[in-house]
């Protein structure tokens, strides 16, 4: 059996060893196919046709999970157009298989051509491990799509959708006219912004739950005013800007769950010039070239990941030619390079000062580095230009082990997945080992020179959010209050009386029903929480309010603690849907920080003393067991629950309501 | 044509881009011939070979472009 692939390695001829692979693929002998396709991709790592060849022998074998893999490197690796409309199409075959868990419905409408766009789209998202399901509207028809209640964009019934309604479409007048007049910009404001709001209005109605992007208006390249535009009253620029300025007030007034896309930052950030292809837009009307298509994508993918909770939660960082030049162990104190006005401090504190704003916006940092602790907590304490501060790191491994052991140790301390660290070396042969060792820790790829730490953190889309709640806010500081909770917890431990550190925590709580503050903090913990989490059900903030509103079948509960070290915040949720007779508890889940303290038999409590006022008679729970939820798998047993069956994957559990008064924690204290 | 290794590259293109066999492309293969070679799929076509081989076309020479002779005609005028 020749491979056409020589003992040097090299294949001879290509065409011939992507035939032959092809003739046994369909003679049915998958796996010499396989081992072809193999060889020819390590010879060829950019062959579209071997990574096709290879990804339908894995997806015939049922081996849906590689074959996604292989798609998703390869297109990453060479994300040239061509690639990238064949990975599209595959994404697209798949829509219908797979893992519903990661299925996510996308609708873009908009002026244009959209459909090379959504090819982009489908492979961004793809990109973080989701399953994209797309529907693109048809050329012209983003009313019809929007505006009519049984139309084939609500039927599809998206998660989100996507508005990219250009700015000569909807505001000819004010974009191209010389010199318009006051009357007729003005009238054209008014209808223009009148058609927004009839489409959001419509989408808020008959898509309910779904998040909606709405692209604002760009600015064209050149006024026909040249340079007179911004000295002119009302020239093009200061027009465009008011008809944004009246989006973002109608948004602020009537939807301020409506995401606007900043879309002139997004294309001058990317070069005017570039965005778009004029000859695919004069014969076709496609919007945008490639490279915008691209860069647009990944600007979708921002809201998606939010949306979908899987905002990166803690940044690990090294510290030698990361946070600052030179190594501290050689340089000492005083010959490290950080902060003041000569490069390259200046750019080390520049890339200290955007992790900063990451953290104040809730993201957590944690420090790995090799060296002697006593080398480092000088700098960090008192160094100038030091812009992180020792109390500013949630978790700090300063030690010659290795790199992945400690992001290991990070994740278990902070309690959070590996999957929700990012980690950031300047040092190549760390992030391979990291990359290797820990696959699932987001590597992130450094530039060499520091000059550009700063933009490549920015450019991440890994740390949005759709609501910046109190608990982001907060986030660093609760960590901190941690540490003095262990500290307390640790010297009663010695004592060895469990009672008496659970009592001397003062730990007060309140249980309410969700209301318009509380849900987006409620929907953010539906969608982060995996660990105490019994039936890992994800829903929107929109879902989450109609449930809260339909106070007849729905009780949306949350549950805040604070204790004499501090506020932890709302770090419980439950939903519970009720009828007569039996309440079934549809999620219940718990902040991991506030485990082993009664708190959710508390919780759980006051659900079984509304459901016996109601007159119900049993509280049904479910369990699904996930790679991440073993330690809420004993919740339900331990309440005082009987086992009743296994349905599909769900374990039900049973609990009379009036049987054996099941008691509120004695320490906690009720507000 | 004989086999020159330009035109198997272009052809092998024009099958992958249109989803067709290799053997379903002869020199007078069009949007007349072949069903999949709709309006969008020859932009596709367009920028995939522009892309691979760093050229660039003109709105008429695509829009002239009419079968896969032409197409092997354009590249070589560019590429010569």
């Amino acid at each position: 059996m020749t491979t056409h692939v020589t003992s040097t390695g090299f294949i001879d001829d290509l065409k011939a060893a992507i035939k032959f692979a092809q003739e046994l693929s369909r003679e049915g002998k998958t796996d010499e196919a396989e081992r072809q396709w193999r060889s020819i991709l390590e010879v060829h790592p950019d062959s579209l046709a071997a990574t096709k060849g290879l990804v339908q022998i894995l997806n015939s074998r049922g081996e849906q999970g590689l074959a996604q893999d292989q798609l998703r490197r390869f297109v990453s690796a060479y994300p040239i157009h061509a690639n990238v409309l064949a990975a599209a199409q595959q994404w697209e075959a798949w829509e219908k298989t797979g893992d519903d868990v990661k299925r996510i419905r996308i609708a873009i409408v908009g002026s244009g051509t959209l459909n090379s766009l959504s090819s982009y789209l489908r492979v961004a998202v793809a990109s973080v491990g989701l399953q994209p399901v797309v529907y693109t509207g048809e050329f012209g028809q983003w009313a019809q799509d929007l505006l009519a209640p049984d139309s084939p964009l609500f039927k599809f019934a998206p998660e989100i959708i996507i508005i990219a309604v250009d700015t000569q479409t909807l505001f000819p007048v004010n974009a191209l006219k010389f010199a318009p007049t006051a009357e007729e910009i003005d009238v054209e404001l008014k209808s223009g912004i009148a058609h927004i709001n009839e489409l959001l209005s419509s989408a808020q109605k008959y898509a309910p739950a779904a998040t909606v992007v709405l692209h604002t208006m760009a600015v064209p390249d050149y006024s026909p005013l040249g340079i007179l535009d911004l000295s002119s009253q009302g020239g093009q620029r200061q027009r465009i800007e008011a008809i944004n300025a009246a989006i973002l007030s109608l948004l602020q007034e009537q939807y301020k769950r409506v995401i606007p896309l900043d879309l002139e930052r997004i294309e001058a950030r990317h070069g005017k010039s570039n965005v778009r292809d004029e000859r695919m837009w004069y014969m076709a009307s496609i919007p945008y070239d490639p490279s915008f298509m691209a860069v647009l994508s990944r600007e979708y993918l921002r809201t998606i990941v939010a949306v979908r909770g899987l905002t990166k939660k803690c940044i690990v960082l090294d510290l030698d030619n990361t946070l600052w030049g030179g190594v501290v162990g050689e340089d000492g104190y005083n010959g490290i390079k950080l902060g003041g006005t000569a490069a390259p401090g200046n750019a080390f504190a520049d890339f200290q000062k955007a992790l900063d704003t990451l953290r104040q916006r809730g993201i957590l940092l944690a420090l790995c580095s090799k060296n002697n602790a006593a080398d480092v907590w000088p700098v960090i304490d008192n160094h100038p230009g030091m812009v992180l501060k020792r109390e500013h790191f949630a978790a700090v491994r300063i030690n010659w082990q290795d790199k992945a052991t400690n992001i290991v140790e990070i994740a278990r301390e902070l309690n959070i997945g590996l999957d929700s660290l990012v980690f950031l070396d300047d040092n190549p042969a760390e992030r391979g080992l990291v990359r290797q060792q820990v696959p699932q820790v987001t590597t992130v790829e450094m530039p060499k020179d520091p000059a550009y730490y700063t933009r490549t953190l920015l450019s991440l889309d890994l740390f949005e959010t759709v609501a910046l709640t109190e608990e982001d806010l907060r986030r660093g500081a609760l960590y901190q209050e941690q540490q003095a909770r262990k500290q307390f917890e640790e010297s009663t431990a010695e004592a060895g009386d469990l009672k008496a550190y659970l009592r001397g925590l003062q730990i007060q709580i309140k249980i309410d029903t969700a209301n318009s503050f509380t849900i987006p903090r409620i929907a953010q913990l539906i969608n982060k929480t995996n660990q105490f989490n019994v039936t890992t059900r994800r829903y929107t903030e929109a879902q989450v309010r109609s449930m809260a509103e339909d106070i007849d079948n729905w009780g949306v509960y949350s549950i805040n603690v604070s204790d004499r070290f501090g506020d932890s915040g709302l770090t419980g949720v439950a939903l519970v849907e009720k009828s007569r007779d039996s309440w079934k508890i549809d999620s219940f889940l718990m902040s991991c920080r506030v485990l082993g303290r009664g708190i959710e038999d508390a919780l759980l409590h006051k659900i079984i003393t509304d459901a016996k006022a109601h007159g119900a008679q049993e509280l049904i729970g479910e369990f699904i067991p996930t790679e991440k939820n073993a330690p809420s798998a004993d919740f339900f047993v331990n309440q005082g629950f009987t086992f009743i069956e296994e349905a599909n994957t769900a374990m039900i559990w049973k609990l009379e309501v009036s049987a054996r008064g099941h008691t509120m924690p004695d320490w906690l204290i009720e507000l | 044509m004989a086999s020159d290794p330009q035109v198997e590259q272009l052809r092998s293109l024009t099958a992958e881009v249109l989803g067709v066999d290799e053997s379903d492309i002869t020199d007078d293969s069009s949007s007349k011939t072949i069903p999949q070679w709709s309006s969008f799929n020859h932009l596709t076509l367009m920028s995939t070979v522009e892309e691979t081989f760093g050229l660039t076309f003109s709105m008429q020479e695509m829009t002239d472009l009419q079968t896969f002779r032409d197409l092997v005609n354009l590249v070589h005028s560019h590429v010569a």
